[in-house]
């Protein structure tokens, strides 16, 4: 935990309305945002140099004009010159000679008590000492000021300055702290608030549990075989009844929250009219204005889809100087590294390796991707997610407008993240990829944009997650032990103040289109669910607390009640068949009340889900997907099993991440 | 005016758009893009079917709705729907699942399989759709247009052209027969619909460039092949037909014999799943499993009896199941249907030879071996003018094969078009000829068509128990009605339009029996066959409330006699229970 600041309330560092929770969270924090990776304009010594055309330079200075930014970023973005001849022509304006990482000798040494996060703020490191001279480069200009911080840090007074590439700058930082910056994206929010983290997946009461409620109900059995029956049927009702009830009301008042939205675009630009203003939309920021947006791509075993990560993110509308996309890829997949570098990314794309190490998950990757992270804003994209090319832009918007909505004191909790919408590019390919297409538009199309505003935590997705990147630091980023470290988080980020909001911009996605693979993915995210609501269930009383009534009602409805309902559904169908069937020859007489209260459960549960998906995915994908909205009863069936896998695997291998394997639809579909 | 592109052949049909689209573009500019966009439609239809969406089949669909609106129209204004006593039952049935004095799901009992009133559940629950029969009318015309669009992406599927594909569709919806049944409340619309949708399902899994899934299949063939399954016994034929197909061409295409299985596997699944729902209703109802097999109210149990008295004489001949049965199909679907169906049939063999399409044509040739085995074995009975005895009874069996005979004419065209380049002139002919047969049915349709012979022998042989329905209908006052439906010509609920929740049914089980045992306690109005009139030699039991009357004559003195028409009579009781 060498690198971890501790935060104090009196660092100044804290947003305004953050609970009391986090005054006493530990996390990276930097002191200084990072440097811009490009430093002041170059374009006459790169024309003169014969590297760029007076054209070029025309196009970038009119970029950098529009966007801001610096020329040499817009040259670099538009393609027309590589990083490695810009800064061999920056090392020489700047006396300062490139470093040439194959041949220079670094010493971790120098670095002394410095951290990661502390070398990265900084835009130079130093290399080596060379007697009483210390080797230092930089990829930002080494103007004086800055060599007088440098003297001041390191305490020396002789400088050999050199120009490093922002590429090998990482390399170094990554390859000198790689013990702890391993243990910091590891360990680094399971030691600082073990009680929020599935390091320790159940506590040794929440393992008994079960097993007490499995004896408990054989010794009913026993008993009182009739009346343990009856209470577990009632029980099982009630928390199924609960479940579909919570995400039928979620997803009914989506039409509210739109109705109001609306309202308030519409009052909006009324008032800019009143006073004369240009109307706007309320998503539309201005070039100039966009933050530098990080995305982190996570890939593991994915090099049949890497190319596909370009073309997808090529197509965003956002200006490419301002983007700065990290593809994650784990050490030991060699194949996808070097697919990776064959496809030849642009300047705006990174290849970050991440160093070996256990538990070898998504979350764990994400965390040391966001280490290196340069924009105030970050997304992760899964290697085949097709974003709509505006949604960075609305993003920026709604962040824009939770800003202003703060100042206004129209709200307190702070925006986070912003959770996009989700959906399946393939959804006609089979039915299992309709269902999950129906599944998805329902969630969230209807469900979470219910949610919004609703003071009910949202749990997030697997990818389109927008968030802040400082607030994300803050709240210790993902937990890389929780296998749906999404659902987790958004859950930690209301249990600590902060607010999740919603965004219908889609991204495409590729739905799993294989019942077994399906079935282990769903596995995942389900035991996910299971351990995010036994990890907030540790101290009940704290998290009711920390997030109130709506809080509790999300934990309760969504986290814990969608694994028991899987779970119940074919229990309860089950003995509903058998008490149709079986009571010519069973002698079990049930109430009718209960029977009456079982059959309208299943049928009108059913029904009414059935008929809200169907109408939303009729909007979405057209009536011919909308249909199969009708199969959802079997398609739970397939839930029941992941949930039942999901059970076992969350008591004897919590940690097990089953990862999905993408790429599986053909490209040939018909249509 | 901007310069149109050249109209896009049937190969790719796209719509190249006038560069001055969107810029204020006159109306004349317009014209011509809807003239163009109809020509690519036009020409989109003959293109090969082995994309998922199939040209045509939204507008198909609507001919049919049309065609079969007119026809519900014509048939419920003039009480036609209602004629057939099945029809009447599969209403009443049909309501009664909610509205009887025991309702439940138990009311679909076991002499009929039950999708067919599933369906029509939610219809006659409401009254007046009911009454009128609309119930029917409206789910017919449904399945109408299923049938329709089915068998026209069905044709599509087998490669034929454009004008083979219109053909089709007008061999099927311009014939009476099949168009009055599907105004009926009869068994047969749905039937027909799901077959063919389970073989339209089967033809797209073979004849699609991605090879479907397991769960398409079972989706897009198994899921109507259930429902078939649950309508008529056509349907189980349909099963082993689908099964064997898809096993048949997986192995041909060099998929292994594991790949068969799992394919054949999908397809049967939920009908499988659908026979074991049947199997285990009837066994929590009758604790029998068979029990609509070999009940007492089974149709073989009707056929035994009518067997027994020598009635059946299909049972055991091949010749006399062949000449009855292909008499049937003659006379439902018309002589120049079935002539050109013939030389559509020799056409496919030669053309096709052992192939998909050949199989594809073969899936809707399954009903027709259905018919004659089930004929010859004695599990189903025709009589027509060709049969002994001499009467119309059940042709309306043939108008499964239908689809066969419409998707052979259709080959048939098409052929011409392969031999001649163009089929418009032949396609035409047919059409005449088509016209011409519809006018020599239309000369004498309740005697030409023996669907419609059918409906008004049976119009003829119920008019006292409609009248006497009727009677009760208007007159009835409470106190609660005693009636068999299942006697012969009792299937008059619909007719008497009160709440089945007022009658005691055969179908209510004990409640029945005790209101049988003491009728008077029980309800004020009784309507029966006349006791002296009661016959139980043909199909359909004997009327027990008739048989009580004849056999109590104490309970007889409890009631008098208030109306009688024909062999059917209505009681009412004199005084307080």
């Amino acid at each position: 935990m060498s690198e971890q600041a501790v935060l104090h309330p009196d660092d100044g560092g804290l947003i305004p309305g953050v609970g009391f929770e986090q005054q006493y969270f530990q996390a990276w924090v930097p002191r200084t945002p990072l440097p811009p990776v490009l430093p002041r304009e170059t374009g006459g010594r790169l024309i003169a140099g014969g590297h760029i055309t007076e054209e070029q330079l025309s196009r970038a200075l009119a970029a950098s004009r529009a966007q801001g930014g610096y020329v040499g970023e817009h040259l670099v973005a538009n393609g027309d010159v590589s990083t490695d001849t810009l800064y061999s022509v920056l090392a020489s304006i700047w006396h300062a000679p490139l470093l040439d990482l194959t041949t220079a000798e670094v010493d971790a040494a120098v670095f002394g008590s410095m951290r990661a996060r502390e070398v990265l703020a900084h835009g130079w490191l130093p290399i080596r000492k060379d007697g009483d001279t210390l080797v230092i480069a930089t990829t930002v200009e080494p103007t004086a000021a800055l060599l007088t911080t440098v003297r001041a840090v390191m305490n020396v007074e002789e400088l050999d300055i050199r120009t490093i590439t922002p590429h090998d700058y990482a390399l170094v930082v990554g390859s000198v702290f790689r013990n702890s910056l391993l243990d910091d994206v590891t360990n680094g929010l399971a030691d600082a608030q073990p009680e929020r983290s599935a390091r320790v997946s159940l506590y040794p009461w929440q393992r008994m549990l079960p097993v007490a409620a499995i004896a408990l109900a054989l010794l009913g059995l026993g008993l009182a075989p009739r009346l343990t029956i009856i209470v577990f049927l009632v029980v099982a009702n009630i928390a199924l009844a609960s479940s579909v009830g919570f995400k039928l009301f979620a997803s009914l008042r989506y039409p509210i929250v739109l109705l109001r939205r609306r309202g308030w675009e519409r009052a909006v630009a009324a008032e800019q009219r009143r006073r004369g203003l240009e109307v706007r939309p309320l998503s539309q920021v201005s070039d100039r204005d966009l933050p530098i947006y990080t995305i982190l791509v996570p890939a593991f075993h994915e090099a049949n889809v890497i190319g596909k990560v370009i073309e997808n993110l090529d197509a965003l509308d956002y200006p490419k100087s301002k983007l700065d996309v990290l593809v994650l890829l784990e050490e030991d997949d060699l194949e996808t590294i070097e697919a990776a570098r064959a496809a030849n990314p642009p300047s705006y794309m990174r290849i970050v390796i991440v160093p070996r190490g256990h538990p070898q998950t998504k979350p764990r990757a994400c965390n040391y991707g966001l280490s290196f992270a340069r924009g105030s804003l970050v997304v992760i994209y899964d290697a085949e997610d097709k974003p709509e090319p505006d949604q960075l832009r609305k993003v920026v918007a709604d962040f824009q407008r939770d800003k202003d909505r703060r100042t206004a004191g129209l709200s307190k909790e702070p925006l986070v993240c912003v959770q996009c919408a989700l959906n399946y590019g393939n959804a006609n390919y089979n039915v299992l990829t309709r269902m999950f297409a129906i599944e998805y538009t329902q969630w969230f199309d209807m469900m979470l944009p219910g949610l919004d505003g609703s003071g009910i935590p949202i749990p997030l997705g697997g990818t389109s997650n927008h968030f802040d990147t400082e607030m994300l630091r803050l709240l210790g980023g993902w937990d890389p032990y929780n296998v749906t470290e999404d659902a987790d988080l958004g859950m930690r980020a209301s249990a600590l103040g902060f607010r999740v909001g919603v965004n219908t911009s889609t991204t495409w996605e590729e739905a799993c289109s294989q019942v077994p693979a399906w079935i282990k993915q769903r596995t995942r995210w389900i035991k996910g669910y299971m351990i995010t609501a036994a990890v907030n269930f540790r101290h009940p009383v704290k998290f009711y607390r920390a997030t109130g009534i709506y809080g509790y009602i999300g934990l309760i409805g969504l986290i814990l009640g969608t694994p028991a309902a899987f779970m119940l559904y074919p229990v309860l169908l089950a003995l509903t068949v058998i008490t149709l069937i079986g009571s010519r020859w069973i002698d079990l007489y049930l109430p009718s009340w209960l029977l009456h209260l079982g059959m309208a459960n299943l049928l009108i549960g059913n029904l009414a889900t059935i008929l809200v998906a169907g109408i939303i995915t009729a909007k979405r994908h057209g009536w011919r997907i909308a249909l199969f909205a009708l199969l959802n009863p079997f398609y739970w069936l397939l839930h029941s099993i992941a949930a039942w896998r999901a059970a076992w695997q969350t008591m004897f291998t919590p940690h097990h991440w089953e990862k999905t394997p993408h790429g599986l639809t053909e490209d040939d579909a018909d249509d | 005016m901007t310069v149109l592109a050249a109209p896009v052949g049937p190969a790719d049909g796209q719509v190249t758009a006038p560069s001055g689209a969107g810029d204020g573009i006159s109306t004349s500019n317009d014209t011509e893009i809807g003239h163009l966009r109809i020509r690519t439609w036009w020409h989109s239809l003959g293109r090969p079917a082995t994309a998922r969406r199939i040209p045509g089949t939204a507008v198909v669909a609507f001919v049919a709705l049309l065609v079969g609106t007119v026809a519900s129209a014509v048939s419920t204004a003039t009480g036609a729907n209602l004629l057939y006593q099945d029809a009447l039952s599969h209403l009443t049935i049909a309501r009664r699942i909610l509205d009887s004095s025991v309702p439940g799901i138990e009311q679909l009992g076991t002499v009929w399989l039950p999708a067919p009133h599933l369906l029509l559940m939610p219809l006659t629950a409401i009254t007046w759709l009911w009454q009128t029969g609309l119930a029917g009318a409206i789910l017919g015309t449904g399945c109408l247009v299923v049938s329709t669009t089915c068998l026209y992406r069905i044709a599509a599927r087998v490669g034929l052209h454009r004008t083979g594909r219109l053909v089709v569709v007008l061999a099927l919806l311009a014939n009476p027969s099949l168009l009055y049944t599907f105004t009926t409340a009869l068994t047969e619309p749905v039937l027909i619909a799901a077959l063919l949708s389970t073989v339209s399902g089967l033809a797209r899994w073979a004849t699609i460039r991605r090879t479907p899934s397991a769960g398409e299949l079972a989706v897009f063939a198994g899921v109507p092949c259930a429902i078939a399954v649950l309508s008529r016994y056509e349907g189980w034929a349909m099963v082993l037909g689908g099964a064997l197909y898809i096993a048949v061409l997986a192995l041909r295409r060099g998929k292994g014999a594991r790949y068969a299985i799992r394919m054949a596997g999908a397809f049967t699944m939920i009908p499988a799943l659908a026979i074991a729902c049947w199997l285990t209703y009837n066994l929590t109802l009758y604790g029998n499993p068979l029990e609509f097999m070999t009940g007492s109210y089974s149709a073989r149990a009707q056929y035994d009896q009518l067997a027994a008295a020598g009635l059946l004489t299909t049972k055991g001949s091949i010749g006399m199941t062949t000449w009855v049965f292909d008499w049937a199909i003659a006379e439902v679907a018309g002589v120049v249907v079935l002539v050109m169906a013939l030389i559509g049939a020799a056409a496919a063999i030669v053309r096709f030879g052992v192939s998909e399409k050949l199989l594809i044509i073969g899936l809707l040739a399954v009903p027709y071996v259905f018919g004659m085995v089930s004929l010859y074995f004695g599990q189903s009975g025709i009589y027509n003018d060709h049969s002994q005895p001499i009467s119309w009874w059940n042709n309306r069996f043939a108008l499964s094969t239908l689809p066969l005979l419409a998707l052979l004419c259709g080959v048939a065209i098409d052929s011409v078009r392969t031999l001649m380049g163009r089929a418009r002139g032949a396609a035409l002919l047919l059409a005449l000829a088509i016209v011409g047969q519809n006018a020599w049915w239309a000369g004498d349709l309740d005697k030409r068509s023996p669907i419609l012979a059918e409906a008004e022998l049976s119009r003829v042989a119920s008019a006292g128990a409609v009248s006497a329905a009727q009677y009760l209908g208007a007159h009835y006052d409470g106190g609660g009605i005693l009636l068999d439906e299942s006697a012969r010509y009792n299937a008059l609920l619909p007719l008497i339009g009160v709440p089945v929740a007022e009658f005691d049914l055969r179908a209510d089980g004990a409640e029945f029996d005790a209101a049988l045992a003491n009728p008077a306690a029980h309800d004020r109005w009784l309507l029966a066959t006349l006791p002296d009139r009661a016959t139980d030699y043909d199909s359909g039991p004997a009327d027990r409330v008739s048989q009580m009357l004849l056999s109590y004559p104490q309970y007889r003195s409890r009631y008098r006699l208030v109306f009688e028409a024909g062999d059917h009579a209505v009681y009412q009781r004199i005084g307080d229970r």
